[in-house]
C-alpha cells in the first residue's frame, strides 16, 4: 500500500510517499510524478515514511529526475530512510539522485 | 445469476399468487361482513327500541285517555284505592258469568258520563256498585288491549314508597300463574331500579324514554313504558307497558341475519369479479412474460421473446411497460454477450500471446541441464522462476571460448511485458560483448552505454557477471548495482562483499557515470576457485521473500539454507534453498521474480 501526498512549499511541490512503493504502486506514483511535472519544475520526494522501494519504483523516480532535467527544473530528495537509502545506493540511483 | 427452477414449482407458485389474493379478499370481505353486522345490529337496536318506545307509549296513553273519559275518575282511583278489599269483584275475569252478568245489567252507556257530583249523591250501595261496574269495565278494557295488542304486561299501579306497588289494573301473560292481578294486591317494586318510574313519582311529569331493567322474578330483561294518570296534578296512577328484550332481540337478530346473507351474497359475486381481474389482468399476462423470459433462457432468442411479448407490450399500463422492458433487456443481454464474447476472446488472445512469451522467454534462457556434458569441469544449475507469465529476471551462462565461462545474473527494473522485452535486450547485448571482451567491468561499460541509448522508458537493469578461466579456477567478476554472490570455499559460505557499488546498467548515461564517484564504477574482482568451491549468485526476489507478516527472508536466511548442504551438486542446491524459501513464505504471494544460479568448480 503507498499513499501519496502532494503540497507546494515557496515553488516547489514536495511529495510525500508513505509505505511501500512496489511494482503496483509505481503505477499510480508514476501517474502523479507526470500530473505534478505539468505543475512544477522544481520538485521534492519526502521518503520519511517509504518502507520499501522496488525497481518499478526506482524506474519512476528515474523518469521523473529525467523528465525534470529535460525542462531544466530540479529534484531533490529528503528524509529517505536507510533502508531505501541502501537500495538506492545498491542500484547506483543514489549517484544521479541530489539528497538535502 | 440465472436460478434453475423446475416448471411444476413454477406452476405452484403461479397458483400461489391467486390463492394469496382469494385469502386476503376473503379476509377482508369476511370482516367487512362482520364488521356490517354488527353496525347494524346496533342501528337496528336503536331503531327497534325507537319503535318499541313509540309503540308502548301508543299503548299506554290509549289506555290512559280511555280511563280518563270516565268523568267520575278522580272519585274512582280514590274509592277504588280505599274499597280495595270491601269491593265485590269477581276473580275470574271476562270469562266469570257473575262478571258478565253484572256487566251486561248495568247501563253502562251512561257510566262513564255520570259526574263525580251525581256520585256523591248516591247512596253508599249504589256508589259500591257503580265503583265495582267501573273497575270490571276498565279491568276488561286492560285484557282486551292485552288481547289486541298482544302486549306481554299492561297495568295501572301506585307506588306504595314502602318497596311495593299497589295493582289498580294489571292484566298479564296468560302464560303465568294468572291472568291478573286483583285490586290492590301488591308486588315488590324497587323503586331504585326503575329511573324513569323514579322519575315520574318525583316530578310527576312523564318520560319518554324507555327504561330497561331485569326482572328479579324471572331474571330476564325488559323495557318498560310509562303514562300517569294524574287528579289536580298529582299522579294518583301510573300506567305502564313491559315488553321483554328477548322480544327486541329476536326481531334485531332476523334483521341481522337477512342483511348478513344480503352481504355475503354481495361479496361472493365481488369475490368472483374481483378474482378473475386478478386473474385476467395480472397473472396471466404475468405467466406469459414468465413463458418468454424462460424461453429466452433456453433459446438466448431476444427476437423470439420480442415476438412473444409484442401484444403485451402494448397495453399502457404496468404489465405493458414490464413487457417492454423484458424485451429490452433481452436485446441488452444479448448485446452484452455479444461484447463479453468479444472481450474474452480478446482476453484468450492476449492470454495465449503470454504463454508463448513465457515460452520464448524460458526457452531463450539454458535450461538443458547437465548444460556442458562434455565439461567435467565444472557443474552447473539455474533456476528462474517468474512472479507473473514473463518475468524481468534472467540468468545466462555459456562458453565465451573453451576455456572461459560467462555466468550472468540480473533484475530488469518492473516486471511483465515491459520487463521481459528489456531483459531479452540486456541478455543479447551482453552475451554479444562478453564474446569479444575479456573485462567484466568493461563490458558492463559498453552494455550500460548500449542500453541507455533510446530508453524511452527509463528501464534498467542490475546485473552480476562473472567470468571463470576454467584452467585455472580464477573468476573475475564485476557488478552493476546487483546482490552480492555467495561463495562456498574453506567448507563454509560466505557472501562476498562489494568492492564498488556499480550503476544499475541504463541508469546512468556512460558521460554521467564517468563523472560520478568512484563508489558507483564498475570494477573486476578477482577471486581463485579451488576445486570444490562453489559460487551462488541470486537476484533480490531470494532475499525480498516475504511471509505474510512482511518478514524477508534476508541475506541471512539464504546463508543459512546455504549452509544446510555443503558438498553437493549445485542442482540439490539451488532446489534446497528454493524448498526453504517456499517454507518461509508459506501461503504469501510470489511478488519478485525468484532466480537463483549457482556454479560448482571441480
Amino acid at each position: 500500500m503507498l499513499n501519496i501526498t502532494t503540497s507546494s512549499e515557496d515553488n516547489a511541490v514536495i511529495i510525500f510517499l508513505e509505505g511501500r512503493l512496489d511494482v503496483n504502486a509505481a503505477v499510480e506514483a508514476d501517474r502523479t510524478f507526470t500530473e505534478v511535472l505539468s505543475q512544477t519544475d522544481s520538485v521534492v520526494l519526502d521518503l520519511q515514511k517509504l518502507e520499501y522501494v522496488a525497481s518499478a519504483g526506482l524506474r519512476a523516480i528515474k523518469k521523473l529526475r529525467f523528465n525534470l532535467k529535460e525542462k531544466g527544473g530540479s529534484l531533490l530528495v529528503r528524509n529517505a530512510t536507510a533502508e531505501v537509502m541502501n537500495i538506492f545506493e545498491m542500484t547506483g540511483i543514489a549517484a544521479i539522485l541530489k539528497f538535502v | 445469476m440465472f436460478r434453475h427452477k423446475k416448471k411444476g414449482s413454477a406452476k405452484k407458485r403461479k397458483v400461489s399468487l391467486l390463492i394469496s389474493v382469494g385469502l386476503l379478499l376473503t379476509v377482508v370481505f369476511l370482516s367487512s361482513v362482520l364488521l356490517n353486522s354488527a353496525e347494524f345490529r346496533y342501528l337496528y337496536y336503536v331503531v327497534q327500541t325507537g319503535k318499541a318506545n313509540d309503540d308502548g307509549k301508543r299503548i299506554v296513553d290509549y289506555v290512559r285517555d280511555e280511563l280518563y273519559s270516565y268523568e267520575a275518575l278522580p272519585w274512582l282511583m280514590t274509592y277504588w284505592k280505599e274499597h280495595s278489599n270491601s269491593m265485590d269483584i269477581p276473580i275470574g275475569g271476562l270469562k266469570d258469568p257473575n262478571w258478565k252478568k253484572s256487566h251486561d245489567d248495568f247501563m253502562d252507556a251512561f257510566v262513564k258520563n255520570i259526574s263525580i257530583d251525581e256520585v256523591q249523591a248516591f247512596s253508599e250501595d249504589e256508589q259500591k256498585e257503580f265503583a265495582e261496574v267501573c273497575y270490571m269495565r276498565c279491568a276488561s278494557f286492560f285484557d282486551r288491549v292485552k288481547q289486541d295488542f298482544d302486549v306481554n304486561n299492561i297495568n295501572c299501579s301506585m307506588y306504595n314508597g314502602d318497596g311495593t306497588s299497589f295493582a289498580f289494573f294489571k292484566s298479564v301473560d296468560e302464560s303465568s300463574a294468572k291472568g291478573r292481578y286483583s285490586l290492590g294486591e301488591s308486588w315488590p317494586f324497587d323503586i331504585k331500579l326503575h329511573s324513569v318510574a323514579s322519575k315520574i313519582y318525583d316530578t310527576g311529569e312523564d318520560q319518554g324514554n324507555l327504561e330497561f331493567v331485569t326482572s328479579t322474578t324471572d331474571d330476564q330483561k325488559y323495557a318498560f313504558v310509562y303514562s300517569t294518570i294524574k287528579v289536580e296534578g298529582q299522579v294518583v296512577g301510573v300506567i305502564c307497558e313491559t315488553i321483554p328484550i328477548s322480544d327486541l332481540l329476536e326481531q334485531i337478530s332476523f334483521g341481522v341475519d337477512v342483511l348478513r346473507k344480503a352481504n355475503l351474497q354481495f361479496f361472493i359475486i365481488v369475490f368472483i369479479i374481483l378474482l378473475s381481474l386478478v386473474y385476467f389482468m395480472l397473472i396471466r399476462p404475468l405467466v406469459q412474460i414468465q413463458k418468454g423470459v424462460r424461453g429466452y433462457k433456453s433459446d438466448k432468442d431476444s427476437g423470439a421473446i420480442g415476438k412473444r411479448l409484442k401484444r403485451l407490450a402494448k397495453k399502457q399500463n404496468e404489465i405493458g411497460i414490464l413487457a417492454e422492458d423484458v424485451t429490452e433487456m433481452a436485446v441488452e443481454m444479448d448485446r452484452y454477450v455479444e461484447e463479453i464474447k468479444s472481450v474474452t476472446a480478446e482476453k484468450e488472445r492476449i492470454g495465449a500471446e503470454l504463454d508463448m512469451a513465457a515460452s520464448i522467454q524460458s526457452g531463450s534462457l539454458p535450461h538443458r541441464f547437465p548444460a556442458f556434458p562434455e565439461r567435467n569441469e565444472f557443474d552447473i544449475y539455474a533456476i528462474m522462476d517468474p512472479a507473473k507469465e514473463v518475468g524481468g529476471d534472467f540468468y545466462d551462462f555459456f562458453l565465451t571460448d573453451d576455456d572461459h565461462l560467462a555466468l550472468v545474473v540480473a533484475d530488469v527494473s518492473g516486471k511483465g511485458i515491459p520487463a521481459a522485452l528489456f531483459m531479452m535486450v540486456s541478455k543479447t547485448v551482453i552475451r554479444s560483448l562478453a564474446n569479444t571482451q575479456k573485462s567484466p567491468k568493461d563490458i558492463l561499460y559498453a552494455a550500460n552505454s548500449i542500453l541507455c541509448q533510446n530508453n524511452e522508458e527509463f528501464m534498467f537493469v542490475t546485473l552480476w557477471l562473472g567470468i571463470l578461466e576454467i584452467s585455472t579456477g580464477e573468476l573475475v567478476f564485476a557488478d552493476a548495482g546487483h546482490e552480492k554472490p555467495a561463495l562456498y570455499h574453506d567448507k563454509k559460505w560466505q557472501l562476498l562483499e562489494k568492492k564498488s557499488m556499480g550503476m544499475a546498467l541504463g541508469m546512468a548515461d556512460p558521460q554521467e557515470l564517468l563523472e560520478l564517484d568512484e563508489k558507483y564504477q564498475y570494477t573486476d574482482t578477482i577471486i581463485k576457485l579451488d576445486p570444490g568451491d562453489m559460487i551462488m549468485q541470486y537476484t533480490d526476489g531470494v532475499t525480498e521473500a516475504s511471509d505474510s507478516d512482511n518478514n524477508q527472508f534476508g541475506e541471512e536466511g539464504l546463508l543459512s539454507a546455504l549452509s544446510v548442504i555443503t558438498d553437493t551438486t549445485p542442482e540439490k542446491l539451488l532446489l534446497h534453498v528454493q524448498e526453504e524459501i517456499d517454507d518461509f513464505v508459506k501461503k504469501s504471494p510470489q511478488f519478485d521474480d525468484i532466480t537463483m544460479l549457482a556454479l560448482l568448480y571441480k
